[in-house]
């Protein structure tokens, strides 16, 4: 590294100390929140009512209070809390109840001069019930960070001692703990002399450091379990299934916090207080931040969620910290359900959306994002003129209409099905390609779509979906491709271990895959001299085992009851993914045709829903979704809906009302985009006039007709072309390299095509033009707007002083086609 | 006038006013909280982690890592204090978190500036690690123990079935080690802080040492039977060896040095050497005689948990957590080969006394054979499905025994390395020896038992359990399967028989079952006949 790099990294390294350092000055400053000082309206404790269940159940309370003013504010920790009778059910000074004998008591809680009572029933507390090592040993453990990857989670574990990644595999725990090494960590005859209770209370050297306090809640649930024998787990334990929090979401003020409860229900039923044991992470630390115990202290502007995971289920709290205080939401004509909803999410955050984009914008945008092809000026000129009110819906009826839609649409859904002769042979590759294209051209539901894909059998070369089962190759593969692709769940990780932030387990990862178990692909001779046709064919028998617990896993889909089928599995998880009650499958596909027109998924990344990655707007999606649906999942109703609000056709200004937002999280205005890199090439050709010939398909083909990635290109392949390698949006890139700047600022790639001799301005020289036409006709194929008139007085301007007209001409193309206005799609 | 100044220093490292701070007393605690995960002699290897620089020892801060980090009476001038306080957040100390609370610092300037003084180390009592009280009443657990004999109907209220007997002293610790005393009169059984010893012959505990610290992993009896080692100690603080008199059972030494439990010893043949594999990484060679540490082989990186003698005691292999198995010149302490065929910890390694084979085994459950000579593989026995525990090998070689936690020992040829018979223990089995005329097998399992088999039949002999009981008499009961009971009288007072599940209350069946005599015949490997209940009269 030479010396003025070095230096200059230094630099740069000070520079990010001088921005943490001062991150942290910010942080010792928090603002401390305000109370409200409106009168109090009412006093909310949480739950109503509890009842306390066996000797060691908790139960915390929440206390909030509503104002006047519409403002809420946590209460429980001025609150206080008295039991009527102590020595049935305490109640200590955070307000969390535990059982001392069987009976009723009333807790009243007093807050901001007001109380509430709440009953109490206590019953079992008698019952020698032993610590369940799942229930409550194990949650201890996640929450003290024991088994994450950084530590006995770690794949050789941490000092000789390896725990189940985040605590996935109850039985192999319990045997490091108890077994392991003669059962050196534990002393069930002396519980306190076990390393396993004093190395995480430090009262031995502990390479994690300490975990909790001797003595502590902790301490003497992982000691009371050792006194009880160290019970292993039992497979009777009934896991967690559901995860509520209270309260689900709260609009706060900077400062402000907010303890939030956890309520797990089990399998069997009964739930519980399992607010001690929950794992709190939050999405955005810059918007709020959680401590471990739940407590949530709300930081800057804006929206987040805090993540809530107890035992494999996962659930969220939103908070939102309004961006400003609207008097009122300016008028707004809502075009329709999109806009109304939008409205809605507007008004919680304080936010007011730019005004409407102009007709030329319009027009080139609805053009990229259907067609992706360019309008012709003579296309932007009648567009102008036309001065219909309902000009712009017709519009978007007619370019839904266009064969471009057939190209466009089957480019974006070879990528996501990863059409490509790597995986499927020259012929299967067209064949899947083709079946694409008259799919769309034959306006096939989508949901009729994908049940042909899962279901396809037969010849790769004349089945064209068969080819789906070419891209992966095994069952594990296969279930986790349709996963992603069909639901936007990502179950990769549930392979090897439960999901670290879902509740998808090995059991649902192998359910899924027991669909695919008795599928096989074999050589075929049939096409003989053409050769190695694969056959995609369903054998009699197989089942799926489990990896980690051995066994047979049934067929089931993710959250679905086990199903099979005598003679193919897979037409049953057709039918329910495509099912119109299938809570993951419409809202999949809305979001990913979201955000392929509005640069960003209501869910982001597009491809991975879950339960931790909430919607932007979840009522737009839900509504977005049951549209869908109702609509009998048709692509050009949903594409029509979304260019028909006036959502879509904001345009892309900053203002004072917007521009706190200021990732644009929230669609106040349009989101701008480079031009994908099949859109650029194409806009390249058509605005110089010219055809790139693509090696291997006849002359006139454009970049959104190439049937995969496989066809050379440096212009596709250095603005983002994605290579239909793996199942994810990210494969495609819209991010900036040298490479593009240089390809196109300094490239002759451009400078031959501008000066093509059948080009764009040799024809319009040819044909005798008056300049100011020229200038015109130049603006109108590059940023599909006349020029303005300082505009065109300064191309003029260039054009005349030029050695000749053409070479100003050129020059002027050459500008436009590096111009932002060009390359971005506004 | 400097004279005096360095007498006075002098006389500060070992007398320091009552009050002043010390190392131990008042800074090891800070220290442990906030430094030593990374700044420990284990640590001291891996530069990046430690900076060549352990805390914890007072030796160890003293001699500082390159440059020293500590000048008595000058905290100003001390590194260790200075990387506290440095408002450089790159050099602060500790790296890349909070700095330690005020009243910390302070201590540790006020320690440094009145001469860093050392204190008390902690001593054996106090690293010895109770917490506090024992904490109310102890719920204690039955232990279930099966046998065979069923009580002729009407003895009993019930209808006949196997009785069991229920014993409530659980949980008990698992008994990891078990060893023979070389004339198979003795058997010697070890779980945490105890170690149960056996008349065999009698059929009765002789005694139970409780002057072991913590784990006990493994025991031994030396060739000539004068002498039992004891190994085991504090996991993660301490390893622990100890002599015994075979006798009087009198304290012969400890053989201090290991910082963590020993987990695996053995005797030379001819007595004069002793071995022990430690989770500190290490194995020492040791006289016995003399009682002191001869050299420290400290090639694995990993838990060492097996070690073995080759006959003639000029080689030695143990296997480690780092899943290799090295031999070892004894003298020289040069690694001769590394045997290495396996992805997890090996757990077990045993020489053949012929000393033309060693066999290994472990997470694994293969059982690796070795040529020592050559350091190849010989072959692969298939062991258990599951981690084996132990191997050890018969006094004439034709034998090979593994224990495993598939509940089972197996047999084997111990030259072909083929399966003779499984014994279906019945819990996990930690420790398992063979009587050195291959008639008996011993087994210790993780719920805590010790059971005695028949090698040539495969047959269960009887189960024995010891504890520590009033006045030095062992609290002690042994059941042959046929249901032949023996014991102390207060052991017995808890036991209870129990007929699927239900109490049986009736004098009859413990007349018809207590018999220690036909008890010591079941240890003896004597055939003893099915238990005579009193014929109903109905």
């Amino acid at each position: 590294m030479s010396a003025r790099r070095a230096s200059c990294w230094a630099a740069v390294v000070a520079i990010l100390f001088a921005y943490v350092n001062c991150a942290r000055a910010q942080e010792k400053q928090a603002p401390v929140a305000e109370a409200p000082t409106a009168a109090l309206k009412e006093l909310r404790v949480y739950p109503v009512a509890v009842t306390l269940d066996g000797p060691r159940d908790e139960q915390r309370l929440g206390v909030i209070g509503d104002y006047a003013d519409g403002r809420s504010w946590d209460l429980a920790r001025s609150a206080k809390f008295t039991s009527s009778n102590a020595t049935v059910a305490a109640v200590d000074a955070q307000g969390v109840l535990r059982p001392r004998k069987d009976g009723q008591a009333q807790i009243t809680v007093a807050a901001a001069g007001r109380s509430k009572t709440i009953a109490v029933s206590v019953r079992n507390t008698s019952l020698d019930i032993p610590v369940s090592f799942t229930r409550e040993v194990q949650p201890i453990l996640t929450k003290a960070g024991c088994n994450q990857g950084a530590c006995h989670g770690a794949q050789h574990g941490r000092g000789g001692f390896k725990l189940s990644l985040l605590g996935f595999d109850a039985a192999f725990d319990h045997a490091q703990i108890v077994q392991s090494a003669e059962g050196r960590r534990v002393v069930v005859s002396d519980a306190e002399r076990s390393i396993f209770l004093q190395k995480p209370a430090l009262l031995m050297e502990h390479g994690g450091g300490e975990r909790f306090k001797a003595g502590s809640r902790e301490w003497n649930h992982f000691k009371r379990w050792l006194e009880d024998g160290a019970p292993e787990p039992s497979p009777k334990d009934p896991e967690a299934v559901r995860l509520e929090v209270w309260p689900t979401q709260r609009i706060m003020v900077p400062g402000e916090q907010q303890q939030i409860l956890v309520k797990a229900t089990r399998k069997d039923g009964r739930s519980e207080d399992v607010t001690a044991t929950a794992l709190f992470d939050t999405v955005n630390d810059g918007v709020a931040a959680v401590a471990p115990s739940g407590l949530i202290t709300a930081k800057d502007r804006g929206e987040t969620h805090i993540m809530v995971r107890y035992c494999g289920q996962a659930t969220v709290f939103q908070v939102t910290l309004p961006y400003a205080r609207l008097e009122s939401m300016p008028a707004f004509a809502a075009n329709n359900f999109i806009d109304e909803r939008m409205v809605a999410k507007w008004k919680d955050l304080g936010l007011t959306p730019a005004a409407l984009c102009d007709d030329d914008d319009f027009l080139r945008r609805i053009y990229l994002d259907t067609i992706g092809t360019l309008p012709t000026p003579d296309e932007v000129r009648a567009f102008l003129k036309d001065t219909a009110p309902d000009k712009r819906a017709v519009w978007i009826d007619k370019v839904l209409d266009r064969p471009e839609f057939v190209d466009f649409w089957a480019l974006k859904w070879g990528d996501l099905l990863r059409i490509n002769r790597d995986f499927m042979q020259d012929r299967g590759m067209w064949s899947f390609h083709n079946w694409v294209r008259a799919s769309l051209r034959d306006k096939k539901p989508v949901d009729e779509m994908v049940r042909d894909i899962i279901t396809a059998e037969g010849s790769t070369f004349t089945e064209g979906p068969a080819n789906y089962f070419m891209a992966a190759r095994t069952p594990g593969d296969w279930a986790e491709t349709t996963s992603q692709l069909f639901l936007g769940i990502r179950i990769g990780c549930a392979k090897c271990h439960h999901h670290p932030f879902e509740k998808w387990s090995q059991d649902d990862y192998y359910g899924m895959a027991a669909f695919f178990v008795r599928l096989g692909t074999k050589n075929s001779q049939e096409f003989g001299l053409f050769g190695r046709e694969q056959v995609v064919y369903l054998k009699n028998a197989g089942e799926q085992n489990h990896p980690r617990k051995g066994g047979v896993v049934k067929p089931h889909p993710l959250d679905g009851a086990v199903m099979d089928d005598p003679l193919d599995r897979r037409v049953k998880l057709a039918e329910w993914l495509t099912a119109a009650q299938n809570p993951y499958f419409a809202r999949n596909m809305v979001n990913r045709f979201w955000g392929y027109y509005m640069g960003r998924g209501l869910v982001e990344p597009l491809d991975d829903m879950r339960a931790t990655n909430p919607a932007s707007n979840p009522a737009l999606l839900d509504a977005l979704s049951e549209d869908f649906i109702a609509h009998k999942f048709d692509l050009r109703h949903l594409l029509k809906t979304i260019m028909n609000s006036r959502t879509y056709q904001l345009n892309s200004q900053s203002t004072p009302g917007n521009k706190a937002d200021a990732d644009n999280v929230h669609y106040t205005r349009f989101r701008v985009r480079r031009m994908t890199a099949e859109q650029l090439a194409d806009a390249i050709d058509f605005a110089t006039g010219t055809r790139e010939k693509y090696p291997g398909l006849p002359l006139g083909t454009r970049a959104i007709q190439l049937p995969d990635s496989d066809v050379k290109s440096f212009l596709l392949d250095i603005f983002g072309r994605p290579p239909r390698q793996i199942t994810c949006e990210c494969e495609r890139t819209v991010h900036p390299n040298i490479a593009q700047a240089m390809h196109l600022l300094n490239g002759d790639f451009l400078n031959k095509k501008i000066a093509n001799p059948t080009g764009r301005i040799e024809t319009l020289f040819k044909a005798k033009k008056e300049l100011p036409a020229i200038v015109e006709e130049l603006y109108l194929v590059t940023l599909s707007r006349p020029p303005r008139p300082e505009e065109t007085q300064r191309a003029m301007g260039w054009l005349q002083r030029a050695p000749t007209p053409k070479d100003g001409a050129q020059d002027l193309l050459w500008a436009l086609l590096n111009s932002r206005e060009f390359l971005f799609n506004h | 006038m400097i004279r005096l100044s360095i007498a006075a220093i002098l006389v500060c490292w070992t007398v320091y006013p009552a009050h002043a701070q010390t190392y131990w007393q008042d800074i090891r605690p800070i220290f442990r909280k906030h430094c030593t995960v990374c700044h420990s002699a284990k640590n001291l290897k891996e530069a990046d982690v430690s900076g060549g620089l352990a805390l914890d020892t007072f030796g160890a801060a003293k001699k500082g890592s390159a440059k020293a980090v500590l000048v008595s009476g000058q905290s100003g001038a001390s590194l260790l204090y200075q990387l506290l306080v440095t408002t450089d957040i790159k050099k602060r100390m500790p790296l890349d978190a909070k700095p330690l609370p005020q009243e910390s610092i302070e201590l540790i300037k006020k320690w440094i500036d009145a001469g860093a003084h050392e204190g008390t180390p902690e001593n054996d009592a106090k690293l010895d690690p109770v917490i506090a009280k024992k904490s109310g009443v102890m719920r204690k657990f039955d232990v279930l123990l099966p046998t065979t004999a069923i009580p002729p109907a009407g003895l009993v209220k019930a209808n006949p079935a196997k009785l069991d007997l229920a014993l409530k002293i659980g949980p008990l610790a698992p008994v990891a080690a078990v060893a023979l005393s070389p004339d198979n009169k003795l058997l010697a059984a070890g779980r945490y802080g105890q170690v149960a010893i056996w008349d065999l012959d009698a059929g009765k505990p002789l005694k139970v040492l409780t002057n072991v610290l913590g784990a006990v992993n493994d025991l031994e009896f030396s060739r000539d039977g004068k002498v039992l080692a004891v190994a085991g100690g504090q996991p993660s603080a301490k390893g622990d060896l100890r002599l015994y008199q075979v006798g009087d059972w009198k304290l012969l030494g400890v053989l201090r040095g290991h910082d963590d439990v020993v987990f695996s010893i053995a005797f030379s043949r001819d007595g004069k050497r002793l071995l022990s594999a430690s989770f500190d990484h290490t194995v020492r060679l040791w006289d016995p005689q003399a009682q002191t540490s001869l050299s420290t082989f400290s090639g694995h990186s990993d838990f060492v948990t097996s070690v073995a003698f080759s006959p003639d005691g000029t080689q030695f292999i143990s296997g480690s957590k780092d899943r290799s198995v090295r031999l070892v010149d004894t003298a020289t302490g040069k690694s001769l080969f590394t045997m290495s065929d396996r992805d997890e910890d090996v757990l077990a390694v045993a020489f053949h006394p012929d000393g033309k084979q060693l066999v290994a085994s472990g997470y694994e459950p293969r059982i690796s054979w070795w040529n020592p000579k050559t350091g190849e593989k010989n072959r692969n026995s298939p062991g258990h499905g599951v981690a084996v525990h132990e191997l050890a090998f018969s006094k004439d070689g034709k034998r090979l025994v593994s224990a495993a936690a598939d509940r089972t020992v197996r047999v084997w040829d111990g030259v072909s390395g083929n399966l003779l018979k499984t014994l279906a223990v019945g819990s996990i089995v930690y420790a398992a020896a063979i009587s050195s005329d291959n008639r008996r097998i011993a087994t210790g399992t993780f719920d805590g038992l010790t059971k005695f088999w028949d090698e040539a039949s495969g047959r269960h002999l009887a189960i024995l359990l010891a504890l520590p009981g009033d006045a030095d008499q062992p609290d002690w009961l042994a059941l042959t399967p046929e249901g032949y009971v023996a014991g102390s009288d207060k052991m017995l007072a808890l036991a209870k028989w129990r007929m699927s599940g239900q109490e049986v209350a009736a004098t009859a069946v413990w007349t018809a079952l207590r018999q220690p005599e036909r008890v010591a015949q079941a240890i003896r490997g004597e055939a003893v006949p099915a238990p005579k209940f009193p014929v109903d009269k109905k």
